[in-house]
C-alpha cells in the first residue's frame, strides 16, 4: 500500500485514524504496532515474519546485553553487539546480493538501519534497552516510515513513545504536510517522469542531445519530488500520531557544491552513516589519507546499499570522485563564487543520477555518448526535433518543478501556512493531487496510456 | 473539504451506474468521489447526469458493469496457426468474387494510406519513416472513444475521426486498435464496437481497401505478469479480428510475425517497455506492411 493511493489515504488511514484516536493512552502503542503490521502485511505478506524476527531478536539482545547499569562494556557486550549486527546485516545482505528472492523484502533497507542503530546506540550506552517489546516494535514498525523512510534514532522518539500527545494543531500541520507530500508526488514527480520514461521508450541510441539533457533533469526532478514527497508525507502522518519525524530533505538542488549536496539529500541516511561508520573510523581527524580511506569505505557502502548491480558501484565512485576533488581544492573554489557552485551542482548531479537511473552499464555508456555527443557517436537520431515536442509538452512541469525546488514556496508557506490563504493553496493542492491520482488509477500502468 | 467530500461522493455513488459506467470500479479499495475526477478527465461532467452520453453508439449496452475478463498468468499462449485460420475464412468466402493477393510494394505504396491507431501507430508516424502517409493516431486511443474523440489533425484544426475521414478519401486505410481497452468491457463487446468501426471506416472510405491489424503483443515477462494485458488476452482478440478480413477489400495483417519470436511473444530486444516498439525498430513493421501489398485495379 503505498501512501498515494486512495485504498491508504481514504480506506486505512481513515478507519486507522479514528481507533488510534478513541483507543485509551496505554494502548496506543498496541494499535500503531499492530496497524503497522496490518499496513506491511497487505503490502507483502510474505515477510512480515522477517520484520518481526528483527523486533523480537534485537529486542532479546539488547536487553541482555547489560546486566545492570553498573556493568561496563566488554567482551561479552560486544560478541552480542556483533552478533546482533550480523543478524541484521547478514539477512539484508543475503536478500540484496544472494538473488535468492527476485525482490527485497519491503522496507528491509530502511528497517536494518534503524535497527541497527539501535542496537549500536544500546551497546555505547547513549540509550538504555527498551524494555517493552510493543514499544520497540512500534518503534520499528511504525507505517509512516516503514518502508521507505526517513530513518529515525531511536532517542529521537524514545520519549513520545512512552507519552504523547496529539493536539488539534499537530492533526492539522500532519495533515497539510501529508497534502504537500501528495501533491509533490502525484502533481509533480509521477507526471514529470513520463518524460524519463518515453525516452526509455525511445531508446537512447535514438535520441537528440537536447533530449538526453531534458531527460537527465527530468529524472532528477522526478527522483526529488517522489523521493522528498514521500518523506514528507511520512513527516506528516507522523506528526498526526504524535511523533516528529526528522526532515530528510533541505532543497538540495540549491546547494554550491556536491558535499553540501549530500547534507540536504536524504539526510537521515546520511547521518547514518556519519555516525555508525565514518566517525567510527576517524572521521577527517586523523590526516588526509585516512580521511580519504573513510570516505571511500561510507561511500561503497552507500552505493551497496542502493544495489548490487554494477552501475550503482560507478555512481558511487563518481560521487568518491566528486566529494575528494571538493575537499582537495574545488571547494575552496567553488565557494569563492556566488553563481558557479550552484551552476557546477546543477550540470554535475543530474549526470550522477544517470549512472543512478541506468542499471545496464552499456546503455548508459549509450546515454553519456547521447550527451556529449563529441566524445563518440553512437547509434542514429530518429528525430532531430524530438525535444521540441517534448518541450512543449512538458515545460509547465519543469518550471513547476525548478520553482518548487527552490526555498520561495517554502518560505512563503512558512508566512501564510496558517492564514486562510495558505489553506486555500493546501486545498487546491489536494484537489489536484486527487484529479491525478484519480486519473492514473483506471489506468494499470504506473505511467501511461499506450 | 467535509462538503466536498462528501458531495462528491454522492455524485459519484449515484452516477456509478449512469454516467461513470464504464468506468470499473471496486468499493473497497476507492471511494466513489474518484469516479467524479475520472469522469472530468474524460469530458463527463456531473450535470451530464441523466442524459445518455453514449447514446448512439452501438455498444452502449455493454458499456455496462461487465468486469474484463482476466486471464489465467499461468495460461499457455495459444498462438492460432494463422494458415489454418486463413483458410477457415477462405472457405467461407463465396466463391463468386476473387481473393486477392498479398503482393512486395515500395514505400511510395503508403502515400495514399492512412493510418488509424493508438501509441503503436503514432511511434510508426514518429519513427517509420513514412513522411508521405496520413496518420490519424493519438496515445491511448480506444475503439469506444475514437468516434468521439477529436484526436485527427487536419490543416492545423482538431477533428473527429468521422470529419477527418470526410475530407479526404485514401486508398489504403490500416487500422490497428485494441489494447487499451482490454481492461474494460468484454471481447464481444470489444469486437461489437470494433466491428461497427470497421464498417463505419468502409462508409466513409468507400474506394479504400482496409486493413485491419492484429494487435501488436507484448514480451514474455509482462504477458506472464499481467492478468490483464497478456498475449492470450491479445490474441482471442486477435482471432476475431481476423475473422472480419473478406479478402477482397477487408484484410487480415498480423505484425507479430516479424516482430515475436517462436513462442508468439514480443522480442525483449526491440522493447524497452515491453509494450512498445524502440524508435529504431519500427522499421521492421514498415518492412512488414511492405510484403502486405495489395494490387489495386486503379493504380
Amino acid at each position: 500500500m503505498v501512501f498515494s493511493s486512495f485504498e491508504f489515504l481514504f480506506r486505512f488511514l481513515p478507519i486507522f485514524l479514528i481507533i488510534y484516536y478513541i483507543t485509551p493512552k496505554r494502548f496506543k502503542n498496541c494499535i500503531l504496532f499492530a496497524g503497522s503490521i496490518l499496513f506491511y502485511t497487505v503490502g507483502e505478506a510474505e515477510y512480515v515474519f522477517l520484520l518481526l524476527g528483527s523486533v523480537l531478536v534485537n529486542y532479546v539482545l539488547g536487553r541482555v546485553m547489560y546486566r545492570n547499569a553498573m556493568e561496563g562494556r566488554g567482551f561479552r557486550q560486544r560478541f552480542l553487539l556483533i552478533l546482533a549486527l550480523c543478524y541484521d546485516f547478514g539477512l539484508l545482505f543475503f536478500y540484496k546480493y544472494s538473488g535468492y528472492a527476485d525482490h527485497l523484502p519491503l522496507g528491509i533497507s530502511f528497517y536494518t538501519f534503524q535497527i541497527a542503530a539501535y542496537i549500536i546506540d544500546v551497546y555505547r550506552g547513549v540509550i538504555p534497552a527498551e524494555h517493552s517489546v510493543v514499544r520497540l516494535g512500534t518503534y520499528l514498525t511504525m507505517f509512516p516510515q516503514l518502508i521507505a523512510g526517513p530513518i529515525i534514532n531511536y532517542s529521537e522518539v524514545r520519549a513520545a513513545l512512552r507519552e504523547r500527545k496529539v493536539t488539534f494543531d499537530d492533526f492539522e500541520e500532519g495533515l497539510k504536510l501529508l497534502i504537500l507530500g501528495l501533491g509533490a508526488k502525484v502533481i509533480i514527480a509521477d507526471r514529470i517522469g513520463m518524460l524519463w520514461n518515453s525516452i526509455q521508450t525511445i531508446g537512447f541510441s535514438s535520441i537528440s542531445t537536447p533530449l538526453a539533457w531534458m531527460g537527465a533533469f527530468a529524472y532528477s526532478i522526478e527522483l526529488y519530488f517522489d523521493f522528498a514527497g514521500y518523506s514528507m508525507m511520512a513527516r506528516g502522518l507522523g506528526r498526526m500520531l504524535g511523533f516528529e519525524i526528522p526532515i530528510n530533505f533541505r532543497q538540495p538542488y540549491m546547494s554550491k557544491s556536491v558535499s553540501e549536496f549530500w547534507r540536504r539529500w536524504h539526510i537521515t541516511l546520511g547521518r547514518w552513516f556519519r555516525e555508525y561508520v565514518y566517525i567510527p573510523l576517524g572521521g577527517n581527524r586523523r590526516g588526509k589519507v585516512r580521511t580519504f580511506f573513510n570516505l571511500t569505505v561510507v561511500w561503497a557502502l552507500t552505493a551497496l546499499w542502493h544495489g548490487a548491480d554494477g552501475n550503482y558501484l560507478i555512481w558511487g565512485g563518481a560521487l568518491l570522485v566528486l566529494l575528494g576533488l571538493e575537499k582537495l581544492f574545488l571547494g575552496n573554489w567553488l565557494s569563492k563564487s556566488r553563481i558557479v557552485g550552484h551552476l557546477y551542482v546543477l550540470f554535475v548531479v543530474p549526470l550522477t543520477w544517470m549512472a543512478f537511473a541506468i542499471s545496464d552499464v552499456r546503455q548508459l555508456g549509450i546515454y553519456f555518448t547521447k550527451l556529449f555527443p563529441f566524445l563518440s557517436q553512437t547509434g542514429h537520431v530518429m528525430d532531430r526535433f524530438d525535444y521540441v515536442k517534448c518541450l512543449s509538452d512538458y515545460w509547465p512541469l519543469f518550471v513547476l518543478g525548478i520553482f518548487f525546488a527552490t526555498p520561495i514556496p517554502a518560505a512563503f508557506y512558512k508566512v501564510v501556512g496558517k492564514k486562510w490563504i495558505g489553506n486555500i493553496a493546501v486545498a487546491v493542492i489536494l484537489i489536484l493531487g486527487i484529479y491525478y491520482l484519480a486519473v492514473s488509477t483506471n489506468n494499470p500502468f504506473m505511467y501511461f496510456n499506450f | 473539504m467535509l462538503l466536498a467530500w462528501v458531495g462528491l461522493s454522492a455524485i459519484g455513488y449515484t452516477g456509478r451506474d449512469d454516467i461513470y459506467r464504464k468506468y470499473t470500479h471496486d468499493w473497497k479499495t476507492t471511494p466513489y468521489f474518484v469516479l467524479v475526477f475520472q469522469g472530468i478527465h474524460d469530458g463527463i461532467y456531473p450535470w451530464n447526469m441523466g442524459s445518455d452520453i453514449f447514446a448512439g453508439t452501438p455498444w452502449e449496452d455493454f458499456l455496462g458493469n461487465d468486469m474484463p475478463e482476466e486471464y489465467g498468468i499461468q495460461a499457455e499462449v495459444q498462438i492460432a496457426d494463422d494458415s489454418e485460420l486463413q483458410i477457415a475464412t477462405e472457405t467461407e468466402q463465396p466463391q463468386t468474387v476473387e481473393r486477392k493477393e498479398f503482393i512486395n510494394v515500395e514505400e511510395d505504396y503508403f502515400d495514399d494510406a492512412v493510418f488509424i491507431g493508438d501509441s503503436r501507430t503514432v511511434g510508426l508516424h514518429d519513427y517509420g519513416g513514412l513522411d508521405k502517409a496520413t496518420f490519424y493516431a493519438t496515445v491511448g486511443l480506444n475503439v469506444y472513444d475514437m468516434w468521439t474523440e477529436k484526436f485527427c489533425e487536419v490543416d492545423g484544426e482538431m477533428l473527429t475521426l468521422e470529419e477527418a475521414l470526410s475530407e479526404r478519401q485514401f486508398k489504403k486505410v490500416y487500422f490497428q486498435i485494441g489494447i487499451n481497452e482490454m481492461g474494460r468491457g468484454t471481447v464481444d463487446s470489444f469486437m461489437q464496437a470494433y466491428e461497427a468501426s470497421v464498417k463505419k471506416i468502409e462508409e466513409l472510405q468507400p474506394d479504400a481497401i482496409i486493413y485491419v491489424q492484429g494487435i501488436m503483443r507484448v514480451t514474455k515477462e509482462k504477458s506472464d505478469s499481467d492478468k490483464i494485458f497478456n498475449n492470450l488476452g491479445i490474441q482471442v482478440r486477435n482471432d476475431r479480428i481476423a475473422l472480419l478480413a473478406d479478402n477482397v477489400k477487408i484484410f487480415y495483417i498480423d505484425m507479430n510475425e516479424a516482430v515475436c519470436d517462436n513462442q508468439g511473444n514480443l522480442r525483449d530486444d526491440l522493447t524497452f517497455d515491453n509494450l512498445h516498439l524502440y524508435a529504431s525498430k519500427y522499421n521492421i513493421w514498415v518492412d512488414f506492411l511492405k510484403t502486405k501489398g495489395i494490387a489495386l485495379e486503379s493504380s
